[in-house]
């Protein structure tokens, strides 16, 4: 049996085998899926921006909510958060793979140029997996679309749904 | 950690900013669609990384919105926010077209919305730069029809990327309102929403002016 946990813009939540997780509402942001399937441990994380800042007093923020929910706010936050996670949780980055969704461009005129904030967070998310040496299995991010995405943690399986 | 804050007087005034912006509007889009419309008291909230969803009860629903980027003495954004039914309803009683799913707008039904966004944020910025005696300026509208959540999100991060924390005012919109109608219920035939985001320097800066203007 299952268990569905669902986060929302903001938040990261790492889990084993019994666990599905969800996010909904993707737009610019970056969601960062890890897995090892050797071990059946994954986490997702919601990311709003690429790279964090050393003066952004929000950082300090690493308290989980009653169902295990942390706040991230970075791209490069969130991978080196889901990668500490992913390893207390008894995986590994050397069997790791990872999924990145979302980074679209909405609003044409929300940052004035040709990519915004949506391909700034894919491309943190992709150079902060590298430093790690993890691959990045598959990708479905860019273009002007919002999504839903759902990941499984005893499969690694990721569904992404979009509605235009 | 979050700094931002307002007295219970400076909230009041802020959301008396929005009602003077509003009721100007409300009147230009009572104009132009011929209907009675009535508009809401204004909710305010302060959002910052900490206190980021919860913006909408269903996300997920297809919406259509309008975004326009201010400029001059205020920096933010103005977006309108239509549900599905309300977005379909307001189409057919502007362009007299019916339609059964947002997402087949043509280019024609989308510069409609164009002229909606143009008219309402017009309305508003001309009663606000009286009020305020300050030039406001606005972007060319781009309307977007996807998930209400995903764009909700996306304005969030672009605010974010700016300010840690910002404010955001909204109000609902009905056309066709009943004449004794005080709030926007479910019941009315196009309830629409109209949010204004503003950084916290551009709400400090319409206190500034509204304490001069009536002299406290």
């Amino acid at each position: 049996m299952s268990t569905t946990i669902e986060i929302h813009i903001a938040e990261l939540f790492a889990g084993d085998q019994q666990n599905i997780i969800v996010t909904n509402g993707v737009g610019s942001c970056i969601v960062v899926v890890l897995y090892d399937r050797l071990a059946r441990v994954g986490g997702m994380a919601h990311a709003i921006l690429p790279r964090k800042k050393d003066n952004d007093t929000s950082l300090q923020f690493q308290d989980r909510d009653a169902i295990g929910r942390m706040f991230v706010k970075y791209a490069d936050q969130a991978v080196d958060m889901l990668v500490a996670e992913i390893e207390s949780l008894g995986g590994s980055t050397e069997h790791a793979v990872a999924k990145l969704v979302g980074g679209a461009h909405m609003f044409a005129l929300l940052e004035g140029d040709q990519h915004g904030i949506g391909w700034e967070n894919t491309i943190s998310a992709r150079e902060e997996l590298k430093k790690y040496g993890i691959t990045i299995e598959t990708e479905v991010v860019g273009g002007t679309v919002g999504r839903n995405v759902r990941f499984d943690c005893a499969t690694g399986i990721v569904e992404i749904t979009t509605k235009v | 950690m979050p700094q931002l804050h307002f007295s219970a007087e400076e909230t009041d005034q802020l959301k008396e900013f929005l009602n003077i912006g509003v009721s100007h509007a409300g009147n230009t889009l009572s104009e132009m669609v011929g209907r009675r419309i009535s508009i809401s008291v204004p909710i305010m909230h302060l959002k910052s990384a900490q206190k980021a969803s919860h913006f909408l009860e269903n996300p997920n629903d297809i919406t259509l919105a309008v975004l326009l980027r201010l400029s001059g003495g205020l920096e933010g954004y103005v977006l309108l926010f239509f549900p599905h039914a309300a977005a379909v309803h307001l189409l057919h009683s502007l362009s007299g077209k019916t339609i059964g799913d947002l997402r087949a707008l043509d280019e024609f039904d989308r510069s409609v919305f164009q002229e909606v966004g143009n008219v309402l944020t017009g309305g508003m910025l001309k009663g606000l730069s009286q009020f305020l005696k300050v030039q406001l300026l606005q972007s060319v509208p781009n309307v977007v029809i996807d998930m209400g959540g995903a764009m909700f999100n996306s304005i969030f991060a672009s605010m974010i990327k700016t300010y840690d924390e910002f404010l955001t005012l909204d109000v609902a919109i009905c056309v066709n309102a009943p004449a004794d109608a005080v709030t926007c219920d479910d019941g009315e035939e196009a309830a629409g929403q109209m949010f204004l985001f503003l950084g916290p320097e551009s709400a400090k800066q319409v206190l500034e002016l509204t304490h001069k203007m009536i002299g406290t």
